[in-house]
C-alpha cells in the first residue's frame, strides 16, 4: 500500500466518504488518517452542556455518542444498485464499513458540524493537517483560511462553469454529461484552485423515467446517493495518480477569477424530472 | 402542442399592473419592470443582466424588493414590490428561456411561481403554468 499525506474528514454513514475510502484502497493508497465524524447537526442537550460547562467540556461529554445508520427502503436500495451498475466498483452504501482497513490510523469523533469549536480543535491537532472534505455542511472561513490546514473537496461538476447546488444535473442539463472537479476550498462557494477537472460519459439507467414519475424525490435522492459518489471517487484517484511525490498538500492548481463560470442554485423538481428522463435510454 | 404566444402573455400580466412606485434615489423594480416591453428589450444585454441579479435576488434572498440601491446591491428596505411584478417577472423568465432555452430562468420561474419568495407572495397563475410547462415539454439537453 502506498500511503498519502492525507486526513479523510469522513461522516460515518457517509456515502461519498465510503466511495471515496473504497476507489483509494482497490487501488493501493491508504490515507494517514480517517477521522470518522458522527455530525450530531443542532443538538439541544449538547447546546446546554456548552452553555452550561463551555465548549470543551461539552465536547469530551459527547464524544461517546454514535449516529444511527439512516433508514433506507428496499425500493431505495434497489434504485442505488441500478444507478451504480455500470460503475467502476460496487459500494456497499448500506452495511456496515470497516474503516480501519482503509487508513494508516481511524480517530472517532462526534461534532455539531463544520461549525463546531471541537471540531476545529481537533483539526488543528492533526499530524496531517490536508483534509479531504466529504460532507458535514459548510466549512467556516476560520478553517479555510488558516494556512496551516488545507482542504480538498471534490465538486460534482467541472469549474468554474457550473458552480453551486445540484452540481451533478446541471451539469447534465448545460453540459450534457456529468463532471467533477477536485480543487482546494477556500472561503467562497466552489471558488477555490482547480487541481483537475473531469468529464464522464453520459449515463443510461433503463426505467429510471418511470420510477421518477412514480417518486422523484427518491430518485433523485439515489442519484445523489449511490450514482454521484462514483464520479468524485474516480476523479480522487486521478488526482492522487497524478501526484508524483504524493504530496497533497502542494498539487498544481490554478486559480479561478470571479468573472468566470455560472453559479446554479438548486434545481425545481419540475426541471429535475427532464433531466432525469434524460438519462433513461 | 400550441405555442404560447410569449407577446401576448407578457400584455395580459401587464395589463394588471398597478402604477409602479419610483424614487430618485434608487432602482426601482417596479419600474424596471414595467418597462420591459417588447421582448427585444428584454434580452438587450442590459436588461438581461439585470434580469440575472434580480433572479439571485430571488433564489439566494428570496424576497423581490421595491427599491434596491443603485448598483442592485442591497434593498433599501423591507419593503416587497407588489405580487403582480413578482409575477410578471415570472413571465419575463418564461420568455427569455422560451426565446433562448435558457435554463436558469425556468427554473427562476419555476421556483417564484412554486412560492419560493417569502416576499411578496406570487398569486397563483394557470397561463403561466400551462406555459412554462409546454417550454418544459420541449426542454432538450446536450450531448457532450
Amino acid at each position: 500500500m502506498r500511503d498519502l499525506n492525507l486526513t479523510v474528514v469522513a461522516a460515518r454513514h457517509g456515502a461519498t466518504s465510503r466511495a471515496y475510502l473504497s476507489y483509494l484502497r482497490d487501488a493501493g493508497y491508504r490515507p494517514a488518517k480517517v477521522l470518522v465524524v458522527d455530525f450530531i447537526g443542532q443538538d439541544a442537550r449538547y447546546a446546554r452542556l456548552q452553555r452550561w460547562l463551555g465548549n470543551r467540556v461539552a465536547w469530551h461529554m459527547v464524544q461517546g455518542r454514535r449516529t444511527n445508520p439512516p433508514q433506507a427502503s428496499e425500493k431505495f436500495r434497489a434504485l442505488c444498485d441500478l444507478l451504480q451498475k455500470d460503475a467502476p466498483r460496487p459500494i456497499d452504501y448500506f452495511g456496515g464499513f470497516d474503516f480501519t482497513m482503509h487508513a494508516r490510523e481511524v480517530q472517532s469523533v462526534v461534532a455539531l458540524n463544520f461549525e463546531d469549536p471541537g471540531l476545529h480543535r481537533c483539526l488543528r491537532r492533526q499530524d496531517c493537517r490536508v483534509f479531504l472534505y466529504t460532507e458535514g455542511g459548510r466549512v467556516p472561513g476560520a478553517l479555510l483560511e488558516d494556512p496551516d490546514l488545507a482542504f480538498l473537496h471534490i465538486h460534482p461538476g467541472v469549474l468554474p462553469y457550473v458552480r453551486g447546488s445540484d452540481g451533478l444535473l446541471w451539469s447534465i442539463a448545460v453540459r450534457g454529461c456529468p463532471g467533477a472537479t477536485c480543487f482546494y476550498m477556500n472561503a467562497g462557494i466552489d471558488t477555490g484552485a482547480i487541481i483537475q477537472t473531469r468529464e464522464f460519459e453520459r449515463p443510461a439507467f433503463p426505467g429510471i423515467a418511470a420510477a421518477s414519475t412514480d417518486d422523484l424525490p427518491l430518485v433523485y435522492r439515489a442519484l445523489l446517493h449511490a450514482y454521484d459518489p462514483h464520479l468524485r471517487a474516480q476523479l480522487l484517484l486521478d488526482v492522487v495518480r497524478s501526484s508524483a511525490d504524493g504530496d497533497l498538500a502542494k498539487l498544481p492548481s490554478r486559480k479561478q477569477t470571479p468573472s468566470e463560470g455560472s453559479n446554479y442554485y438548486w434545481m425545481h423538481p419540475r426541471l429535475q424530472k427532464r433531466v432525469i428522463e434524460a438519462l433513461d435510454a | 402542442m400550441t405555442g404560447t404566444d410569449s407577446g401576448a402573455e407578457l400584455a395580459r400580466l401587464r395589463s394588471r399592473l398597478p402604477q409602479p412606485r419610483d424614487r430618485s434615489d434608487a432602482f426601482s423594480v417596479e419600474s424596471f419592470l414595467a418597462g420591459c416591453v417588447r421582448l427585444e428589450d428584454i434580452l438587450s444585454v442590459e436588461n438581461r443582466s439585470r434580469l440575472a441579479i434580480l433572479r439571485r435576488k430571488v433564489e439566494v434572498s428570496r424576497k423581490l424588493a421595491v427599491y434596491y440601491e443603485r448598483d442592485l446591491r442591497k434593498p433599501l428596505s423591507d419593503e416587497a414590490a407588489d405580487p403582480q411584478y413578482a409575477l410578471l417577472l415570472c413571465g419575463l423568465y418564461l420568455a427569455i428561456a422560451d426565446r433562448t432555452g435558457e435554463l436558469v430562468s425556468l427554473n427562476a420561474a419555476l421556483k417564484m411561481m412554486d412560492g419560493i419568495l417569502l416576499a411578496p407572495t406570487v398569486p397563483a397563475d394557470a397561463g403561466l403554468d400551462k406555459w412554462a410547462d409546454q417550454i418544459l415539454a420541449r426542454t432538450g439537453f446536450p450531448h457532450a
